[in-house]
């Protein structure tokens, strides 16, 4: 398996604060890779340094062979990671529609390029499709999820990175939107999945990271990782 | 359910707008065979003010970053072509468009910095850049110090020499409506949506690959290159400037113009800006009290109709 990202030694801070300390992680191709760990382990501070929201202090990202730790956060969604961030963030003022276009924006594909990119967003997403004209705001939380998935597809991704998907919404929808990441995945997107929710989360993906307090703790394929027995103990407890 | 899109321009609407449009502007053109000198003055200062309002707009309405000291900019526009034109006698056309040229790059430097500020900061910064500009002018013996540069001569086209209020009433029409078609047509372009997602949400925008320095480095140029050029005509229109002319004060009247009218929404720009001028002048008989009754009038327009004066479309906040 050829690997798509690898993060090493990656070191990150705000100000003081040392968020991220000499953080390993690789994601293959095809694969979904977990990123489990508890509030303010540094998860987001993880995919926002990947994305070049944060600079990486020290150590190297590189995605699909090319060094991208030092580069502009919208030269790598060019590159063709796109991070759904935590919370969602769609425009609330904008429609439906309007936000699915951002997804388009930075690729200048030809117009039916992004006409069957569209249709495809709204086939996985009927509700969006029922919503198009609404504004983004008017929408329930999981549909709003959908949403900024949908954005992000929207770029046509190499690498879909999603923080906390499942945050704040009903088991049922965290299911229904579980399973679409399986079915973007199975169409050959790598997926980046950064979930509290780690019994869920090791369930879907293939490989799995702990994270505490800026460290990788542990690592495994999933379906042993859901058998260890520190992680039943501090993740999946309940 | 489905809600009406109202990014669509408004003279898309109905097929009656763009024939009222046209009748207007030709009232609008007509107004120096049937208004009197005062008149006409008034309406030349309030397309005046449209061009800064509708500049302003591209920074504050479209891109969503406060800004206190745009009255810089249209000082930097006045001052190229009093100075190049009094000193070097370039001819006024070119001044103009080195005015328009030397704002948008006086944008850059004030916008550079200052991209990674909150908005609170941000508006120290310009507003305090805002002073520098004048202060500068106030103790530089090129721009004239205190006393500013008189004697700007006038413009000509073609041997056409512009010695009537009109012929500024005209330029400056010309170039309201023209500003006007610009910065409609860069609300709707792939830069302005850029915009809209970078005031909406900054990060998110950023995070889906919108190069945030740059669109919003763009915004600070734009915005006041327009400024540039109407400060160019304001300098030969009044045939002299002084640093007065652009205090904090006229910096806070074009803001309170695009707030008035309807931020973003440009025919709320154009109508506040419309109003900022012409309030004052119908209150004139009150004297020194126009300013506060004016001030009145924002504040109560503050509480009961805080999204400005144009009607928007149904509650979106374009
Ligand atoms: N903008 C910020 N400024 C300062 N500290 C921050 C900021 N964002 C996160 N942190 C700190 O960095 C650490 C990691 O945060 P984060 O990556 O958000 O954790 P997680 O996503 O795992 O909950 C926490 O200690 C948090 O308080
Ligand atoms: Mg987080």
């Amino acid at each position: 398996m050829s690997q798509i990202l690898e993060l090493r030694d990656v070191d990150a801070f705000y100000g003081q604060v040392h968020a991220l300390r000499g953080v390993s992680l690789r994601v293959e191709e095809g694969e979904i890779a977990a990123l489990l760990g508890s509030n303010g382990a540094g998860k987001s501070t993880t995919l926002k340094t990947i994305s070049g929201l944060v600079r990486a202090k020290g150590g190297s990202i590189r995605f699909l062979g090319e060094e991208i730790t030092r580069l502009d956060p919208h030269r790598i969604v060019e590159l063709g990671i796109v991070h759904v961030p935590e919370g969602r963030r769609v425009f609330g003022a904008l429609t439906v529609l309007e936000n699915l276009e951002l997804g388009g924006f930075t690729k200048r594909k030809d117009p039916a390029f992004t006409k069957r990119t569209l249709e495809r967003v709204m086939h996985l997403f009927p509700r969006l499709n029922e919503r198009a004209k609404q504004r983004a705001g008017t929408l329930s939380g999981g549909e709003q999820q959908m949403l900024a998935m949908g954005r992000a597809l929207m770029s046509d991704p190499k690498l879909l990175m999603l923080d906390e998907p499942s945050m704040g919404l009903a088991p049922i929808i965290v299911k229904e939107i579980f399973k679409i990441v399986r079915q973007i995945n199975a169409e050959g997107i790598p997926v980046l999945l950064v979930e509290q929710n780690a019994k869920a989360a090791l369930k879907l993906a293939h490989q799995g990271y702990v994270l505490e307090t800026g460290q990788i703790t542990l690592q495994n394929r999933a379906d042993l990782l859901s058998q260890d027995e520190k992680i039943v103990k501090a993740y999946l407890a309940n | 359910m489905a809600q009406l899109q109202t990014t669509t321009p408004l003279a898309k609407k109905s097929p009656l707008i763009p024939v009222l449009l046209a009748l207007f502007a030709v009232i609008l053109f007509l107004m120096p065979y049937y208004a009197n000198n005062y008149m006409l003055d008034v309406a030349t200062m309030a397309l005046f003010y449209v061009v800064l309002a509708l500049g302003l707009n591209i920074v504050v309405g479209y891109a969503g970053l406060l800004d206190l000291g745009y009255s810089a900019f249209f000082a930097v526009g006045a001052y190229t072509s009093a100075i190049l034109m009094t000193q070097f006698q370039m001819n006024f056309w070119l001044t103009f468009l080195i005015g328009g040229a030397l704002a948008a790059l006086a944008g850059i430097i004030i916008g550079a910095p200052t991209l990674r500020l909150r908005s609170d900061y941000l508006a120290i910064v310009t507003l305090g850049f805002g002073e520098i500009i004048r202060i500068t002018a106030l103790n530089l013996e090129i721009t004239g110090s205190s006393s500013g540069i008189f004697g700007i001569p006038r413009p000509s086209i073609g041997g056409y020499a512009f010695t009537h209020l009109y012929d500024f009433y005209w330029a400056m029409l010309l170039l309201a409506i023209l500003t006007l078609f610009a910065v409609n047509r860069l609300g709707n372009s792939r830069l302005g949506r850029a915009w809209k997602y970078i005031r909406e949400d900054e990060d998110a925008a950023e995070a889906m690959g919108i190069d945030r320095v740059r669109v919003k480095l763009i915004a600070y140029a734009l915005g006041a290159m327009f400024g540039g050029f109407a400060g160019s005509l304001f300098a030969v229109k009044m045939s002299a400037i002084a640093p007065e002319s652009f205090n904090f004060m006229q910096s806070v009247m074009i803001l309170l113009a695009i707030v008035f009218g309807g931020l973003g929404r440009l025919p709320g720009v154009v109508l506040g800006a419309v109003l900022v001028i012409i309030l004052p002048e119908l209150m004139r008989s009150f004297a020194e009290w126009r300013f506060l009754l004016f001030g009145i009038a924002l504040v109560v327009m503050m509480i009961f109709r805080p999204q400005g004066l144009w009607p928007s479309g149904r509650g979106k906040t374009e």
